[in-house]
Order: structure tokens, then sequence, then C-alpha cells
């Protein structure tokens, strides 16, 4: 389906030279300033939380602690289409001066196995940050990104680690590779990061608390702290209710770009999340409220989903939905030129599961303006959030 | 299938690059000295006044004109210059743009007097 599309966008720009969606229509160099700044910054960024780390946190990590005894296969791939736009000279486009869209992606494989109270899990990736010229070479970009991942995954250990920097973006390799000790309900994490970072993850299964850090790659700072609980299900009226959230999170925004030897501290988004999702075993609500840099309403939405939704024990060799629209409102960040202010924000998952001595995890999201991504990037207003993860395992 | 050879070529162009004008041209160093401000002093109303007093030269580029690509590399050396103009130099002088434009010899081939030397001859 996707080569389908691919040909039919490079079809009919190949017969118009020289227009901006032309298939031959790609950056040559990235004009210095704020914008290449802020995208090598995103780069990093990037890397730090949708790599290799973020992945084997939020999808092997959980799948390990639910199958006590089991091996298990997990890719995904993470696209933020349009996270901004850079200044660049071009070749092939109708103008030699253009606004390139600039997208953010990432390719993860990762292996875990564990047996009674240990286990292992490794996780290497692939991350680039890349302003485009045409369509076209940006739907082939994201695929060759996503294809070459294959072969270093499989090897990453035996190869250096890091950033290479080209004139139209940058691409990372990385790697995690660690163990778990799981006493009781509790689950404590340590990992080695191929770029010479640290990762260290505890969890209680019944309450789902939990408290987690990733080191950057020099050790230098936390790129975010979070803790509370998460998901709590009293099993007398989960069917009523549904699940609870309740955390805390401690994110720095942005800082200033570009040389400046007396930087301006950077503001911090500190905000309180509460959820109910699975209410009637349809409907969820999400909210947020921060009070710092000032008191505001972050997040609000509201979404409904098909009744197998929340969580994979659920879910019996089906698709379940979910839709989700709503509001956020965005703190400005002066230092990165965002005016910040109320955005309408949406989101579409699908999701499969099948669970069983053999079990299976699909997802699909896309998400517009998503609270997350804007925390993580607030100068990606408009940019569309496209995911995929699939997980197969045996116990 | 009608629809497809409408919709994809619309989807092909709203997902490419937008070419610059002269005006986007303008526009971006305007907005690279505000940002420098910023970093620099972290005061938007300086930031403000900085871009204010650009407005009072012109820019040299024709507005509406996307074929200004010759002017990429000395371009590229204008931006380079502001983004790297130094932080004690640019509290002191944020507000006048005589400052922004002696930064570079390429700069005023964008904004400045039609007296200028640059890409209005």
């Amino acid at each position: 389906m996707s080569a389908l599309l691919l040909l039919a966008l490079v079809a009919p720009a190949s017969a118009q030279e020289d227009t901006n969606s032309s298939a031959n229509c790609g950056v040559d160099k990235m004009l210095p300033g704020t914008q290449q700044d802020l995208l090598l910054r995103a780069a990093t960024d990037n890397t730090n939380l949708y790599g290799a780390v973020g992945t084997a946190e939020r999808k092997v990590l959980p799948l390990m602690h639910a199958h006590e005894g089991m091996a298990l296969f997990s890719y995904e791939q993470h696209i933020l289409a349009g996270v901004l736009q850079v200044p660049a000279q071009a070749i092939g486009c109708e103008s030699a001066l253009i606004m390139a869209p600039a997208d953010l992606t990432s390719s993860n494989w990762a292996l875990a196995w564990s047996q009674g109270d240990v286990g292992v899990f490794y996780n290497a990736s692939v991350t680039t940050a890349q302003a485009y010229g045409g369509a076209p070479m940006r739907g082939l970009g994201g695929f060759i990104n996503s294809a070459a991942s294959i072969y270093y995954g499989l090897a990453a250990p035996f190869f250096p680690t890091g950033s290479n920097t080209y004139d139209n973006g940058v691409v990372t390799w990385d790697w995690i590779a660690g163990a778990e000790v799981t006493p009781g309900t509790l689950a404590v994490r340590a990992g080695y990061v191929g770029s010479r970072g640290a990762y260290f993850q505890a969890s209680e299964k019944t309450t789902g608390g939990f408290i987690a850090a990733a080191a950057n790659q020099s050790f230098a700072e936390l790129p975010y702290l979070r803790g509370g609980i998460e998901r709590l299900r009293l099993d007398a009226v989960v069917d009523v209710i549904g699940q609870s959230s309740a955390y805390l999170r401690m994110m720095e925004l942005p800082g200033s770009v570009g040389d400046a030897p007396s930087a301006r501290a950077p503001n911090e988004l500190d905000t309180f999340h509460v959820a109910q999702e699975g209410l009637g075993s349809l409907v969820d609500v999400v909210a947020a409220v921060a009070w710092k840099p000032t008191p505001m309403l972050h997040d609000l939405r509201l979404g409904l989903h098909t009744p197998d939704f929340l969580g994979i024990d659920d879910r019996y060799d089906s698709w379940q939905f979910r839709g989700m629209a709503g509001i956020v409102n965005m703190p400005a960040s002066p230092l990165v030129g965002v005016e910040g202010g109320v955005r309408p924000s949406a989101r579409l998952e699908a999701v499969y599961g099948y669970d069983g001595s053999s079990f299976s995890n699909v997802e699909l999201s896309l998400k517009y303006n998503d609270p997350e991504v804007l925390t993580l990037f607030p100068y990606a207003e408009n940019a569309l959030d496209i995911y995929m993860l699939i997980q197969f395992g045996q116990e | 299938m009608k629809h497809a050879r409408v919709l994809l070529p619309a989807l092909a162009i709203a997902c490419s690059a937008k070419s610059l004008t002269g005006a986007d041209v303008c526009d971006l160093i305007r907005l690279e000295v505000e940002a420098r401000v910023v970093t620099c002093t972290g005061d938007k109303d300086r930031a403000a006044a900085a871009v204010k007093s650009l407005d009072a030269y012109t820019c040299l580029l024709p507005e509406e004109d996307t074929a200004i690509g010759v002017h990429g590399p000395s371009l590229s050396d204008c931006l380079a210059a502001i983004t790297a103009a130094d932080c004690d130099e640019v509290d002191v002088h944020a507000d006048r743009a005589e400052y922004w434009l002696g930064l570079d010899f390429h700069c005023p081939q964008y904004i400045g007097t039609p007296s200028d030397t640059g890409a209005a001859r």
C-alpha cells in the first residue's frame, strides 16, 4: 500500500520538472540559524526519548513484567512528520531557497527473554532528523531509514554508536542491553546504553507505581522525571469506573539555541495528570493541570473506544479502536520562538492483541497536536505523529 | 481512481517544501535577529524593538519573487553572522538596525536602503 502511494506520488511529480513536489527536489544545505539549531536539538531529544531507551521503557519492559518467563520480539516505527520548517538551499526545486519540512523518525528492534525472577533485554535504534524537499523523497527517506535499521539492529553492539550530521539532517545509532530482577510484584531494571548512558527503572505491578530515569549520552542531565500511579485497576469496580491514573511530571522545556555564553535558564513545564479510562468500558477522560511556568489547564480530552481497547490482557485475537479529541494548552517558549496557547488535539488508535501461550500486540496510531508530543517538542505545532508497534512473544 | 489523480498530487504539494519569496527572506532575517536578542538578553520587548528598527529599512528583494536562489550562499553568511553575534554587543546594540546590518558584508544585500549595494542593483 505504501509502495503504491509512493509510486502515485512520484509518477505525477516526475512529469513536472523542478517543482517542489517532484521526486528530485531535495535539500542541498540547511541555512544556519534558529531553525537549524532547533532541528539538531530535536534530533537529540528524539534519540533520548524515542530511541533505544524510550522503547525499552515503554514497550519492552512492561511486557516482560506482564509475562513471567517469555521470549519477545518487538519492532517499533515512529515518525513525527513536520516537526518544524527549516530554511534551506535546494536543488531540483522550483526555487533555490525553500522552507523545508523536517521529520523525526525512529526505528527500534528489541529482543527480551525472562525466566523466573530474572530476565535480559536488548534494543537497538536508528533515529533521524531530516529536512526534505519534495514529498516523494520524504516517503522514500522514511522507508530507507526503517529498512536500514534492520541491519543495525542485528549487530548494534559491534558497531560504533553516535550521530552523523549531514547537510540535510542527523542520523543516530544507539542500543541498550540490560537485565531485570522481579522479586514478588516489584521489578528493578538496570541497563547499559551503547552511547555511554545508563538506565534505571523500578515499578510495582499491583498499583502500577513507578519511577524511571534515563540519563542522556553524557550522563549529564535527566531529560525527564516522573512518578505516580499509572492505571490502577480495582477489580471489583473496573467494569464501571475503569482504570485510574494520576502522576506528576517535571519536564524541562527547550532552552535557547545557538551560541550564548550566558544562556537563559529554560522554563519548566511541571504538570499533574489524572485519567479515568474505560468508564462504562467505553469512555476515557484525560486531564492535566500545570503549575509551572504558570498555572493553567494543560490538557483536556475525551475519548471513546471499543470495549476491549484497554490492556493487552483484555484483547482476544481482535482489533480494538479508540478516538480521542480535546484541547492542549502550551505555555509560551520565547527562547525557541513558540507563542503557546490553546490548540485542538486529536488521536486515532488501533490495537490488536492475542494473549495465550503465545501472544502478540500490534499498535497503530495517528496523533495531531498530541500533548505528549508538544511537551517534548513545543515547536511541533500541527505536526502529525505516525506510530506502529509489532510485538510477538511466547511464554 | 479519478479522485486519486486529484488527491495524490494535492497531497504531494501539501507535504512538500515551500519556495521562499523575497519578502520571506527578509522576514527570515528579522526573525533571526529577534531570536538572537531573546537568546542573548531574554527580553522579548528588546527583541521586538530590534525588529522594529529593521522595519525602518527596505527589503531589497522583489516581494513575490522566488527566483532568489542566486543569493543563497551570501544569505547563509548573513544568517550565520546574526546567529553568532556576540551577546555582550547585542546587549548594548540590540535595537540598532545599523548594528545588525553591519555584522556582515552580505546582510545589506537584503535589508537596507535602495542605495545599498547588492540585490537591488
